[in-house]
């Protein structure tokens, strides 16, 4: 029932008005016949008589949306109530009146249009009597205002420039509401002159869900290629972040490299989501856990159609494809051909794996493109209790020619996996908690604040002592690049120092004490910046790291959230929480 | 979006009827009702109504600009239940927790103090709505009464079914009762044909006694509310449906037995007759009018997603908005849901049964359609799972007030996590698997109780994705303490629950000793119940690998190409022996016909093979290769790999040749396991856990396990709620 657009049509629409001697009546109704003005009549969609009072209500209730269910049907309109002397009754009401079928769905898109509409009429019918003057008899009017009335509008020609000035005219209502009818029902928009200066514009917008309070850091994926959508219109936050979404980034990451206030960026990125142009995928690191949710069977189902697009996603080569884009899939027609092996036959067949050969590429490079079963195994095999390193190294062999990060963010996206969030819980705040003890905490954040100053220099080795962990991620990442092959794409960590280079250019460009101020103001920096002179905020800044951890403890915040809040990677935070006492580690 | 929190946008309920001398307001709730009850309320939903023409990105940053991003936050941000919480642009993380801390410091306080002027701020509270009451005149929302009377006592025509009036951005939404031409107030079917002469009858009498009463001709129990243009037909449809229709209609029921809203509304002008003072008047309607009573319950409860119990007529019913706190499947990130709510995939076998409302999970509602077979047998399923209440015991036979004494008492009493409904009704002599049934339906419908499986020391338990821990540990915490002083905090508990580098495994490993059962059990329906937890459940496919098929391949040539009658018939029993086992006879003659088309077909290709040479052989295998598989559309990975059968209950011939291979040649099952085989076939969809196996069909867990070993090969098991 819905027309391309998704709008729901329009049924019918009419103009009624009060008239002096008849009442409330339809002057013209689109499409004739549509709504029985006399007798209960068949193929009508209702009787104009019973909602009479709705669709020209008492002047207390005109000038505003009315809309009203009658049978089957909805009537909006916006009823207009002009007092002026000149009328023979005082007064002219009218409504232009939308009927939609009740049951179908959400007409609010139409709303604020026909609320438009009449304000428009109502404003034209106030300055020159657009509508009244229409009618034949000149019933509208008192007798001896007739002449007065049709003299008003002839001011006009005295206007300058007039005579130059197109003439067009309001002729027929009739017409008017049968071109708004026509238009929106194929076209979902209208632009219809009334006279030189005033047209009927409308156009249907689907009205979306507000946009969605986003975290810091979650990662947005573009789903569409944003840079093609950029126009001069465009707010300059949108464009400076722009580069920097590329399915890696957390929003507060983006922010920083972007140089741009952190709740200004959130915002922009909270609008692309809006318009459905990313979508909301986490930050990818190999301690990540994931496991299967309910929806994993469909990997398997729909004609193998999520399969197919998994394997084409997530096969790698040396070839650098863009990965800035969900959408930009490797060009999969290479083995569209293959799965359909018509021109091979049989001895492609026998084969236990289906080749990628790689046209493109210089050499005859051949990859082989890991089956639908055995991707399928991948994900099950994925479960709460193993990080995807643990998984990667169990399941190497598999994994050839796989890129793990396009693998875990295509079954993230598609609702086959899920993210399980790590949870440090801090056993010191538990206690308080369950004593009810306020001061204790006010205490806890007072000790650190002492414990700090005198240890500062400990503190600052600190980090380089667990170094240790680090290096194994690291180490880890090695391996990853070797079995790999060397040309692999970048596995990404999420430390602030691997992209930061981009950053620091712009910063020296730029005279270096704004921008750290600039930092300092959003709460957040980082140590690195500062040169030894300033170990004095360095060290301040390292206690206010200290004091927001504990407040995110408190909050029970996962790990991801508090990494991206102080900028330090999953080992050094586990090294500061360790500093405040013993705590333990909840996936969910 | 954000159907999954509840929203009932009510801002008021006008009782309005209509006599011989024209329609007239008799009561409204709450009693001031002349401005907007909350500013910022509808704010969203205002600002894309009216203000679309302007430009929108300038509002929003207004909109955050204001409440959200320097100003004075509104308190409903920290309420995880409404919707604000999740909207528009939220400071940075440190200040939202700053500002939550301190909100919590301040609630803390209050707490105390309230305790102490409890008393009196109780007493203090209707004057307070009433002077706001009084504050201005009796128009509502800007309009004179007298006006919307006349727009909400609608003509004839249009009573006895829906009514929706909506001006600007207030609907006013009701199911006007008129009285039918003949004076009944209801629609006489032809079932109350017999009745006729004695209805009019008593309709006569009833017009000799109205000539000192009113006459009523109509009554209306208008609802108004603002809910955000997004979600408009969603609210108006639930209230509609849920409270309206059903309120209306009992409504029309006592006044056609017993003339309940002509009497009451009697009383109610004979009131405002002799008590002129507003606040006086306020106070003697509510004590004195049953019917005032019931309203102003209703709005109090149905405002705030609670279960209105409403007394009408001196008889105790029941309304609620259902809340959705049951899933089946994950929420996208970027949607809100309820802290605490349930996940399980057995959500969805009950989501079709109308007994709960299962959460939304994507922002645009294109649902991922899981087409729902075997709707009919989930209800029955029920009995097969356990019941886990929401309260406790006590407190809900008084809630819900029921007899102390009696069978659903009794039975409340008697539900245990642990045990499955069918377990209870065959333990007490009482109840019938019937009853048990309803009750059931009963305590679920009214959010009393939620579906779960029978709790077990062999299941598998983990934290559930969707715990609230960001949003409601920090109050759990203590409430777990309070409930299970002994036993470990609430974090330790649920990190038994996530294992560190290792699978999650069966709750019989969490447990110290066996004097900690009991308690350990108490604690983890705890856990279930506040959304913590939820159970692992296994899915298992059966796997074809290619060794499989092409032993079968091989088999099928050796038989077409060998052409003897004996074969066929040897063919036919072997389908039989499937039958017997399994399928109705209808299907499998259909199956023979397929095989036997097939065959054909296998005959003429070799027939043809004689006479061309083997390049052309090749290519012909492979379409008939090509051929028999499309005979099956069910089988998707059609890769030169493993086939995953996605339905094996209904597996076409060549499926069955598979299986057969394997359970009589490459496993070659005992007789008991390959009838064990056979009842695990059904459940080798992916959809139907064998946990429910377990619970459903008789084979116990050993046998169970002894036939997954030998067929370990052959099937890939997913583990997920």
């Amino acid at each position: 029932m819905e027309n391309s657009d998704g709008f729901i049509p329009i049924a019918a629409i009419f103009y009624a008005v009060f008239h002096p001697t008849q009442g409330t009546k339809i002057v013209h109704q689109v499409p004739e016949g549509s709504i029985s003005t006399i007798h209960e009549r068949a193929n009508t969609l209702f009787n104009f008589d019973t909602v009479k009072n709705y669709v020209i209500p008492k002047p207390h209730l005109c000038n505003k949306l009315i809309s009203f269910k009658i049978n089957k049907f909805k009537v909006i309109g916006y009823p207009v109530n002009i007092e002026n002397d000149q009328y023979s009754r005082n007064s002219f009401n009218f409504n232009f009146c939308f009927v939609f079928p009740y049951d179908i769905g959400d007409v609010t898109p139409y709303e604020p249009a026909i609320r438009r509409m009449g304000k428009m009429f109502q404003v034209l019918e106030e300055q020159n009597f657009m509508l009244s003057k229409l009618d034949k008899d000149n019933s509208f009017f008192k007798k001896s205002n007739v002449s007065n009335a049709t003299a008003n509008t002839n001011i006009h020609m005295n206007t300058p420039g007039y005579s130059k000035t197109k003439r067009i005219n309001l002729s027929s209502i009739e017409s008017l509401i049968n071109q708004i009818y026509q238009d929106l029902n194929n076209y979902s928009e209208c632009c219809i002159p009334l006279d030189s200066a005033n047209s009927v514009d409308i156009k249907l917008f689907p009205i979306l869900p507000p946009p969605i309070n986003i975290k810091a850091f979650q990662v947005p994926i573009a789903t569409v290629k944003l840079n093609s959508l950029v126009d001069v219109n465009w707010d300059p936050t949108m464009i400076k972040i722009l580069p920097y979404i590329n399915g890696l980034n957390s929003v507060k990451k983006i922010s920083e490299l972007a140089d741009a206030n952190y709740v200004l960026t959130k915002q922009c990125i909270q609008h692309l989501m809006h318009y459905k142009c990313i979508e909301i995928i986490d930050i990818f690191q190999f301690g990540n856990i994931y496991a299967p949710t309910n929806h994993i069977g469909s990997f398997l189902k729909s004609n193998a159609k999520m399969a197919e697009e998994c394997q084409a996603y997530v096969i790698t080569s040396d070839v650098n494809y863009d990965t800035s884009s969900f959408s930009n899939t490797p060009n999969n027609s290479p083995f569209n051909t293959l799965n359909n092996n018509s021109p091979y036959g049989g001895s492609l067949l026998k084969r236990m794996n289906p080749v990628y050969e790689h046209s493109a590429s210089k050499g005859a490079i051949t990859v082989k493109v890991p089956s639908k079963a055995t991707l399928f195994y991948l994900y099950r095999s994925l479960n709460q209790g193993q990080t995807v390193k643990e998984w990667y190294i169990q399941h190497r062999k598999l994994l050839v020619n796989v890129d793990i990060r396009r693998f875990i963010n295509f079954g993230v996206l598609r609702g086959i996996i899920y993210r399980v969030h790590t949870y440090p819980i801090l056993n010191s705040i538990t206690r308080l908690i369950e004593n009810n003890d306020e001061e204790q905490y006010a205490k806890l954040v007072d000790i650190i604040r002492k414990k700090h100053r005198p240890r500062k220099k400990e503190v600052l080795s600190r980090p380089k002592s667990s170094e240790g962990n680090l290096l194994k991620t690291r180490v880890n990442e090695q391996v990853l690049k070797t079995s790999q092959g060397k040309t692999k794409r970048k596995v990404s960590f999420n430390k602030p120092q691997k992209v930061k280079p981009l950053n620091d250019i712009i910063l020296e460009s730029d005279n270096e004490g704004d921008s750290d101020s600039d930092f300092s103001d959003g709460g957040s920096s980082n140590t690195s910046y500062h040169s030894e002179d300033e170990l004095d905020s360095d060290e301040i800044e390292e206690e206010r790291d200290m004091i927001n951890l504990i407040k995110m403890l408190k909050g029970y915040q996962c790990f991801d959230s508090i990494c991206t809040e102080l900028q330090k990677s999953r080992a050094e935070v586990e090294a500061d929480i360790e500093k405040i006492g013993s705590y333990s580690v909840l996936n969910g | 979006m954000s159907y999954n929190l509840p929203n009932p946008s009510l801002i008021g309920i006008l009782l309005i009827i209509s006599t011989h001398s024209g329609p007239q307001l008799i009561y409204k709730q709450p009693p001031g009702l002349t401005k907007e009850p909350d500013e910022d309320e509808g704010e969203y939903d205002q600002e894309d109504i009216a203000e679309t023409e302007s430009d929108e990105y300038g509002n929003y940053f207004e909109y955050d600009e204001d409440s959200n991003m320097y100003g004075t936050n509104l308190y409903k941000q920290w309420d995880a239940n409404h919707l604000n919480y999740y909207m528009g642009t939220k400071k940075d993380l440190i200040s939202f927790l700053d500002e939550i801390e301190t909100k919590r410091k301040q609630a803390s306080m209050k707490a105390v103090a309230k305790k102490r002027s409890q008393l009196s701020k109780i007493a203090s509270n209707p004057s307070t709505i009433s002077t706001t009451g009084n504050s201005g005149n009796d128009s509502i929302f800007g309009i004179e009464p007298a006006y919307l009377c006349e727009m909400l006592a609608p003509p004839k025509k249009m009573c006895n079914s829906r009514f929706e009036i909506m001006i600007d951005d207030k609907i006013f939404l009701g199911l006007p009762v008129h009285k039918y031409d003949n004076g009944s107030w209801r629609l006489k079917g032809s079932s109350k044909r017999i009745n006729r002469n004695k209805e009019e009858n008593t309709h006569q009498h009833e017009v000799d006694n109205s000539k000192s009463k009113l006459n009523l001709n109509m009554f209306h129990l208008v609802f108004i509310m603002n809910p955000p243009v997004i979600e408009y037909n969603y609210r108006i449809d639930e209230m509609f449906h849920y409270v309206i229709s059903r309120l209306s209609l009992v409504l029309r029921y006592e006044q056609s037995k017993n003339d309940f809203i002509s009497n009451q509304v009697k009383m109610i002008l004979n009131l405002k007759e002799q008590f002129k003072e507003k606040e006086e008047l306020e106070s003697q309607l509510l004590n004195k009018s049953s019917l005032c009573k019931m309203i102003h319950d209703c709005y109090l409860s149905i405002s705030q997603s609670k279960i209105a119990n409403l007394s009408v007529n001196n008889k105790l019913r029941s309304f609620q908005i259902p809340i959705k706190t049951e899933f089946h499947s994950l929420p996208e990130s970027s949607v809100p849901f309820i802290p605490g709510s349930h996940l399980s995939s057995t959500v969805g076998l009950l989501g079709t049964t109308g007994l709960i409302n299962v959460g939304e999970t994507t922002r645009y509602g294109e649902a991922m359609n899981d087409e729902n077979e075997g709707i009919s047998e989930a209800a029955d399923d029920i009995v097969y799972f356990a019941l886990l209440l929401l309260d406790d015991a006590e407190s809900i036979i008084r809630d819900i007030k029921t007899e102390s004494s009696g069978t659903l008492a009794k039975f409340i009493r008697m539900i245990n996590p642990t045990e499955s409904l069918l377990k209870l009704s065959t333990r007490s002599n009482s109840l019938d698997t019937l009853q048990v049934k309803s009750f059931a339906f009963h305590l679920i419908y009214w959010r009393r109780a939620r579906v779960i499986q029978p709790l077990s020391t062999r299941s598998v338990y983990f934290v559930s994705p969707m715990a609230p821990i960001t949003t409601n540990l920090y109050t759990d915490i203590r409430e777990f303490k309070k409930s299970f002083p002994t036993l470990p905090s609430l974090p330790q508990f649920l990190k038994l629950l996530s294992p560190q580098s290792k699978k999650p495994s069966q709750f019989a490993t969490v447990i110290p000793s066996k004097d900690h059962r009991d308690i350990y059990f108490e604690a983890l329906s705890w856990l279930i119940r506040f959304g913590y937890v939820t159970q692992l459940q296994t899915f298992i496919w059966l796997k074809i690998s290619r060794k499989i098929k092409i032993k079968v391949e091989e088999d099928l040539e050796n038989e077409s190409s060998s052409r003897k009658r004996s074969n066929i018939t040897k063919k036919l029993l072997m389908g039989g022996t499937d039958n017997s086992s399994k399928d109705p006879a209808a299907e499998s003659s259909t199956d023979n016909r397929i095989m036997d088309q097939n065959d054909d077909k296998e005959e003429n290709a070799t027939k043809q093979l004689s006479n061309i040479n083997a390049e052309d052989q090749e290519i012909e295998n492979i379409k008939e290769r090509l051929k028999s598989t499309s005979l099956g559309p069910l089988v998707s990975l059609e890769d030169d790999d493993d086939t995953i059968l996605l339905d094996p209950g209904r597996a076409t011939t060549l499926e069955r040749r598979w299986i057969n291979k394997i359970i009589f040649d490459e496993c070659k099952l005992s007789s008991e396991l390959t009838n064990a085989f056979y009842k695990l076939l059904k459940y080798m969809d992916g959809k139907s856990p064998l946990e429910l196996l377990l619970l459903k069909e008789n084979i116990s867990r050993t046998e169970i396990r002894k036939l997954l070993i030998a067929i370990e090969d052959h099937i890939i098991s997913v583990r997920h709620w």
